[in-house]
């Protein structure tokens, strides 16, 4: 296991635009590794652990249980934890924009930002949990495409995210996004904690 | 002869040819397909026979009539349906091995290789190319590495360092370690084993579509697949890491960048069914 250098648990801060949050991952720049200063994840190893689909979300009060994502590429994951409830939730977005195909977003909202993030925000107050309470991790959106204008989905996912937070008050904990890495995000529901792994690559960060 | 021709002919692991498919590939691409000489080529393979008409009676096409032999298979499924089972049931072999020496395992070779099989097809067939051919060099486009790897879990290291610590593209590091990549070895193999020149093309330079001159649609339509296989995270190992996306190939085909969120999804949609229908490990057995 792999710690970050950083020290202690970041501040978290009202996200109002991307580069709001990368000041919150406290690296300046898109492909930013952002880390907490929460235990190693012991429990992760533990007890349950649930995969979900692409454009898929699953919530969760069962303590024992770990939620987690299959290979995000450019895709987003997004952790989102009420430590006073104890709930949490995991989503994994393939795209930004649900105009592309509207028929897919009324079936599965998750696979797009600004429809999954309607439909995580309600899954979690089913469960008791208050919006203004959670905490986001984010991770994947590999930005693969270099800088010639083509549509790049991770850092479009990436952009959408941050801004529908950001309209809604709501804050980014901590996050492990961009790069050429192809990752899977995981959320211990007990402790709220959160670790990213990288494909081929022995290496796992604790958000 | 070629210094890589020499490499190949050296080389201690050669995948089976898949023989069928580039006599197949030109049976289809006549206006007046013969199905006889359908059903005479690919019963020259018995595994391959076999298979196939254990996909033809498996849950997923749910027929109440089991279909008895290869002529009833093509005639109930089509051609387009045959090949694409033909083209996975020997793509799955030739992608068999092991490959330890990319940090990835067979399972997501195979993953990913159906992956940018089912984009390039439908990134063809968007754009009016031979769908065929464009799911072939989809499914083989990393056949290359397969060669390569045997000779290459000493330098493995060495390639990753290349890589991670010097920003190289995979191509750069193959070639600063190698002394070969394994697109154009790849494209080198597959035009040793007499597919047509279009495809032999789009495997070679899959990287650099541009410069595949008459055939940089076809290379395209592979480079694309290959990018949307990523964007969907079906990588594998290292290979996230050393691949440049660009817009060439967009630019090429005529597409515009808008038009990928939506080829993102069908390939997703698509993959999905596929998946099922080959069910992975039963395919390769």
């Amino acid at each position: 296991m792999q710690r970050s250098s950083a020290d202690g648990p970041l501040e978290p801060v009202m996200v109002q635009s991307p580069e709001d949050a990368c000041r919150c991952a406290g690296i300046n720049g898109f492909a930013a590794l952002a880390v907490g200063g929460k235990p190693a994840p012991r429990d992760i190893a533990a007890g349950e652990h649930r995969l979900i689909g692409v454009g898929e979300l699953a919530v969760s009060g069962d303590a024992s249980l770990t939620l987690g994502t299959q290979p995000l590429g450019a895709g987003l994951g997004v952790a989102a934890y009420d430590a006073e409830a104890r709930v949490g939730g995991i989503w994994h977005a393939l795209l930004p924009d649900s105009t592309v195909d509207a028929a897919r977003a009324a079936a599965q909202p998750g696979m797009f930002v600004d429809t999954g993030i309607l439909a995580l925000l309600h899954a979690l107050r089913g469960i008791g949990a208050r919006p203004l309470r959670l905490q986001f991790h984010l991770a994947g959106a590999a930005q693969i495409m270099d800088a010639t204008g083509c549509f790049d989905p991770g850092r479009h996912n990436f952009e959408a995210l941050v801004v529908a937070l950001g309209r809604r008050g709501l804050q980014i904990r901590a996050m492990e996004t961009g790069g050429f890495a192809n990752r899977t995000l995981h959320l211990h529901v007990g402790s709220g904690c959160v670790l990213v792994k990288t494909i081929g690559r022995l290496k796992e960060t604790v958000l | 002869m070629n210094e890589l021709d020499d490499y190949i002919q050296r080389v201690k692991y050669l995948p089976p040819a898949p023989r069928v498919l580039p006599q197949l590939l030109l049976l289809l691409g006549k206006p007046d397909i013969d199905s006889s000489r359908v059903v005479e080529l690919i019963t020259y393979d018995a595994a391959l026979t076999a298979n196939l008409l254990r996909f033809c009676n498996s849950a997923y096409f749910a027929s109440a009539t089991p279909v008895a032999d290869l002529e009833e298979a093509v005639n109930r499924l089509g051609f387009q349906l045959v090949y694409r089972l033909v083209a996975g049931l020997s793509g799955a072999r030739a992608l068999a091995p092991q490959q330890k020496g990319y940090g990835m395992d067979e399972g997501q070779l195979w993953r990913h290789s159906v992956t940018v099989a089912v984009a390039a097809q439908l990134v063809a067939e968007e754009t009016g190319d031979d769908a065929n051919v464009a799911f072939t060099a989809g499914l083989l486009h990393d056949i290359g590495k397969v060669v390569l790897a045997g000779g290459l879990e000493s330098a493995y290291t060495k390639l990753i360092e290349e890589v991670n610590d010097r920003q190289h593209s995979l191509l750069e590091a193959e070639k600063a370690v190698l002394g070969v990549q394994h697109a154009e070895i790849g494209g080198r193999l597959l035009a040793r084993w007499k597919f047509p020149a279009s495809l032999v093309a789009a495997v070679w330079f899959h990287h650099h579509p541009a410069a595949a001159d008459a055939h940089a649609r076809l290379a395209s339509a592979v480079y694309l697949g290959n990018l949307i296989a990523h964007f969907l995270g079906h990588g594998y190992g290292h290979q996230p890491f050393a691949l440049r996306g660009r817009a060439d190939a967009v630019r090429i085909l005529g597409l515009r960048g808008d038009d990928l969120p939506r080829l993102m999804l069908q390939t997703w949609e698509q993959y999905d069914s596929i998946e099922a229908l080959f069910d992975v490990q039963s395919a390769r057995g």
